[in-house]
C-alpha cells in the first residue's frame, strides 16, 4: 500500500473536519475521493500532506511515517492543489524552474523535466507566456505541470477541473490516465462523480468527515441496486408489447405509459438485445432509450438522503 | 541554493509588478520635487539682524566707561542695538515687556576691584526663554572680559601697548551653510527616500501572505524545503528589491536634483540596507498578526503617513511640547531619518551607529515575532 491512514482525527475548535478516517490506497491506482464541499476531502489531503497537524491517528507513505521521514516523502509527491497555485507573474517556464529547484532539481535535468512536463499538458508552445494570458483550462494545465515535473510516485489532485470548460476538462482527464500507465499512484478528489467513476477504480464516499463507503465503483453501485432500469421512448404502440417484453429473460417489470416503455430487469441481466428484437417484431420504431444505472450520486443519496451537489 | 532561487524569483516577481513599482519609484521622486520646490524658503537661511540690550553702569568709573564705549564700536552696533537705561529696574521691565534681550549691567565697584586685582564681573541679565540672541550678546561681552583680561595681565608684567582692540577681539567669518545644513531638497530627498521605504513594508506583507498563507503557500509547504528556508528566501528577496529601489532614489535624485547624500555614498547604502530590512520585517510582523491581508495593508496605509508626520518628514515640526516631542521617538521614520541627518550634517558617526543598530535591533525583534506567530498559526 502507497497509503495507509488509521484512525485519522483533525478537529478546528469544536469542529471535527475528520472523524476517525482509516483507508488505505493500493500502488498504482486511481483513487477517488468522492464527497460535498465541506465533507472534509481538503483536509484530509491537507493531513496527509502535513499541512495541517493531526490530532490523532496515523498516516504512513510509502510505508514510511509521516513525522519522522516528512522530506523523502514530500520530495516524492506531487500536488494539484483545488485553486491555483501557480505565479501570474513568472512565466510558465519560469513557474516549473522555480518549483523545480524546490524539488532539489537543477541544471540539465531541470530543463528536460520542465520540456516534459509542459509538453505532456500541451503548453510548451506557451512557455514564455505569463499566465495572467492564459485561458482556465490553460492554467489549470499549468497547475498539473507544476505537481508533476519531479516525476512524484504519488500525485494528490484536489478538485483539478472546478470551472473549466467540458473540453480542457476531458484534456485533464486524459492526461490522468496517462499519468498512471506512467507508474503513478493518484488521489483524485472531486463531488463530479461523473469524473470519478470514468478514471478511479477505488473509491471512497466521504461526508461530515466520516468514510461512509469504499470500494471499487461496482461494489458501490452494488450497496444500492439490484436492478437495471431502461426506458424507451416509441414512435406507436402495440397493446401485445407489454407481454412479450415481459417474456424476455431476466425482465422483472415492464410499464407502458403514453408512448414510453419502462423495462425492470435483473441487475446485469444484459437482456437489452433481446427487449430490442421484440420491439422490432412488432414493427415498432425506438425514438429513443435511458438508462437508468446505478450511479455514484445515487449510492450518496442512498446513504446520506442528499446529493453530492446539495 | 533553494534560498537563492527563492530571492532570485521574489526580485522578479517584484519587479515585474510594474503597478507597484512605479508607485515605489514615483511617488518619492515627485514628493521631492513638489515639497523641496513649494517649501525652500523654509529652509534658506535668514539674517539675523541686531538684537536689543539695555546698559546701566553703576559704577561710572574709567573701567566701566571703556565698556560702554566698547558697546558703541561700529563693529558691535552690527550686532547690538543698545538703549541707556538709568535704573536696574528700568531694564528688568524692558525685558519682561519683551523690549530687549538683556540687560547690561556694571555694578558699583566694578573699577575699584578690577584696580585691587579683585574679581569684578558684568552682568548679563535675560529672560527665561533662552536663544541664540542671548548667546550673542554673551559672547560679545565675553570677548571684551577676555581682551580685558590680556590688557591686565600684561600691563602687570609691563607690557605696553595693549588697549582693546576690536579686530583683535573680532574675527568676522563669513559662514556658508551649504553642506551644514540641508536645502529644501536635501531635507525632502531624505524624508520621502524613509517614507517610500516604509511604504514598501507591503511586499512583505504580500510576499507573505501569498507564499505562506495563499494557494502557492499549499504547494510550497507541499516541497521538502523547510519553511525556515522560505522565509529567510523571501525576506532576502523583499529586502534586495527594497534596496535595489532605494538605490535608484538615491543616485536619481543626487544627480538630478542635486540633493546632498554626503561623501561616503556606502554608508547611505548601509543605512537603506539596514531600513529595507526593518521594514520588510515589520511587513511579515503585521502579515502573521492581522486577521485578513486587507486589515494589515490599511495599517500600513494608516500608520506610515503618521509616522511621516512625527518625523517631520512632510514639514519641520516645531516644539509642540514634551508629549508630542517624546512621540516622535516612537516612529521609525525619525529614527531612520536621523540615521541619515546625523551622518550627513552632524558628522556625528557614533550617534548614526546608534541609531542603525537601533533599528536592527527593530528588524530583530518583529522577525522573531513574525515567526512565532507564525507556528503557532501553522500548528
Amino acid at each position: 500500500m502507497i497509503v495507509e491512514i488509521r484512525n485519522l482525527i483533525k478537529r478546528y475548535n469544536n469542529n471535527l473536519a475528520v472523524d476517525n478516517v482509516s483507508l488505505t490506497i493500493p500502488e498504482g491506482d486511481i483513487f477517488g475521493l468522492l464527497g460535498p464541499n465541506g465533507a472534509g476531502k481538503t483536509t484530509l489531503i491537507n493531513t496527509m500532506l502535513g499541512l495541517t497537524e493531526l490530532n490523532e491517528g496515523e498516516i504512513r507513505i510509502f510505508g514510511e511515517n509521516f513525522r519522522t521521514s516528512e522530506r523523502m516523502i514530500k520530495q516524492n509527491i506531487g500536488i494539484v492543489p483545488q485553486d491555483l497555485a501557480i505565479y501570474n507573474e513568472l512565466t510558465a517556464y519560469e513557474n516549473l524552474q522555480f518549483f523545480g529547484k524546490l524539488y532539489g532539481l537543477k541544471g540539465g535535468l531541470l530543463k528536460e523535466r520542465i520540456e516534459e512536463a509542459l509538453k505532456f499538458t500541451g503548453l510548451w508552445e506557451k512557455r514564455k507566456v505569463l499566465p495572467k494570458r492564459f485561458s482556465g483550462g490553460m492554467k489549470r494545465r499549468l497547475n498539473i505541470a507544476c505537481a508533476i515535473l519531479h516525476r512524484p510516485k504519488l500525485i494528490i489532485m484536489d478538485e483539478p477541473t472546478v470551472g473549466i470548460d467540458p473540453q480542457s476538462r476531458n484534456q485533464i482527464l486524459e492526461s490522468i490516465k496517462k499519468l498512471n500507465e506512467m507508474g503513478s499512484t493518484i488521489i483524485y478528489t472531486s463531488h463530479y462523480m461523473e469524473e470519478v467513476e470514468e478514471i478511479c477504480n477505488n473509491i471512497t464516499i466521504i461526508d461530515h468527515g466520516k468514510v461512509i463507503a469504499q470500494g471499487t465503483k461496482d461494489e458501490l453501485k452494488n450497496l444500492i441496486s439490484l436492478e437495471d432500469r431502461i426506458k424507451i421512448q416509441l414512435t406507436s404502440v402495440n397493446y401485445s408489447l407489454e407481454e412479450g417484453i415481459k417474456r424476455v429473460k431476466g425482465v422483472k417489470e415492464c410499464v407502458l405509459e403514453g408512448n414510453t416503455l419502462t423495462v425492470i430487469s435483473n441487475k446485469n441481466a444484459n437482456n437489452l438485445s433481446g427487449i430490442i428484437e421484440i420491439i422490432n417484431q412488432m414493427n415498432i420504431e425506438i425514438q429513443g432509450m435511458d438508462f437508468e444505472k446505478p450511479t455514484l450520486e445515487g449510492v450518496f443519496l442512498t446513504l446520506t438522503g442528499r446529493t453530492l451537489r446539495d | 541554493m533553494t534560498i537563492l532561487n527563492i530571492v532570485y524569483f521574489t526580485i522578479v516577481r517584484n519587479l515585474r509588478d510594474r503597478r507597484t513599482l512605479m508607485q515605489m519609484m514615483a511617488l518619492p521622486v515627485l514628493m521631492i520635487l513638489i515639497l523641496g520646490t513649494a517649501l525652500n524658503s523654509q529652509f534658506t537661511p535668514a539674517t539675523i539682524g541686531t538684537s536689543s540690550v539695555a546698559f546701566l553702569n553703576s559704577d561710572g568709573k574709567w573701567a566701566s566707561v571703556s565698556f560702554e564705549e566698547f558697546l558703541h564700536l561700529e563693529e558691535i552696533q552690527e550686532l547690538l542695538e543698545v538703549q541707556t537705561v538709568n535704573s536696574y529696574d528700568e531694564g528688568i521691565e524692558l525685558i519682561e515687556e519683551g523690549d530687549i534681550t538683556a540687560l547690561l549691567h556694571i555694578p558699583e565697584g566694578y573699577t575699584t576691584n578690577l584696580q585691587q586685582g579683585k574679581d569684578a564681573n558684568i552682568e548679563v541679565v535675560s529672560g527665561i526663554q533662552r536663544g541664540f540672541r542671548i548667546t550673542i550678546i554673551e559672547n560679545i561681552v565675553e570677548s571684551y572680559v577676555n581682551r580685558g583680561n590680556v590688557v591686565q595681565a600684561g600691563a602687570m608684567v609691563g607690557i605696553k601697548g595693549l588697549a582693546y582692540d576690536s579686530q583683535n577681539s573680532l574675527k568676522e567669518n563669513t559662514i556658508s551653510t551649504e553642506g551644514n545644513i540641508p536645502s529644501s531638497m536635501d531635507y525632502y530627498g531624505i524624508t520621502m527616500l524613509v517614507m517610500i521605504l516604509m511604504y514598501g513594508a507591503n511586499y512583505g506583507l504580500f510576499g507573505i501572505a501569498e507564499d505562506f498563507f495563499g494557494t502557492v503557500g499549499a504547494r510550497i509547504k507541499s516541497t521538502p524545503i523547510s519553511g525556515y528556508e522560505m522565509y529567510i528566501g523571501k525576506t532576502l528577496g523583499t529586502v534586495l528589491t527594497l534596496f535595489c529601489q532605494a538605490l535608484i532614489i538615491v543616485f536619481f535624485t543626487k544627480y538630478v536634483y542635486g540633493v546632498n547624500w554626503g561623501d561616503n555614498l556606502m554608508a547611505i547604502f548601509g543605512i537603506c540596507l539596514t531600513l529595507s530590512f526593518f521594514t520588510t520585517g515589520f511587513g511579515i510582523m503585521l502579515c502573521m498578526l492581522s486577521p485578513t491581508r486587507k486589515f494589515a495593508t490599511n495599517i500600513i496605509n494608516l500608520v506610515v503617513p503618521v509616522f511621516t508626520f512625527l518625523a517631520g518628514g512632510y514639514a519641520p515640526l516645531p516644539n509642540l511640547g514634551k508629549v508630542i516631542g517624546k512621540a516622535r521617538y516612537l516612529s521609525p521614520n525619525y529614527i531612520g531619518q536621523r540615521a541619515f541627518f546625523s551622518y550627513i550634517y552632524e558628522g556625528a558617526t557614533s550617534n548614526t551607529m546608534y541609531f542603525v543598530l537601533f533599528l536592527w535591533g527593530l528588524s530583530l525583534l518583529t522577525m522573531i515575532t513574525a515567526i512565532s506567530v507564525g507556528r503557532r498559526q501553522a500548528a
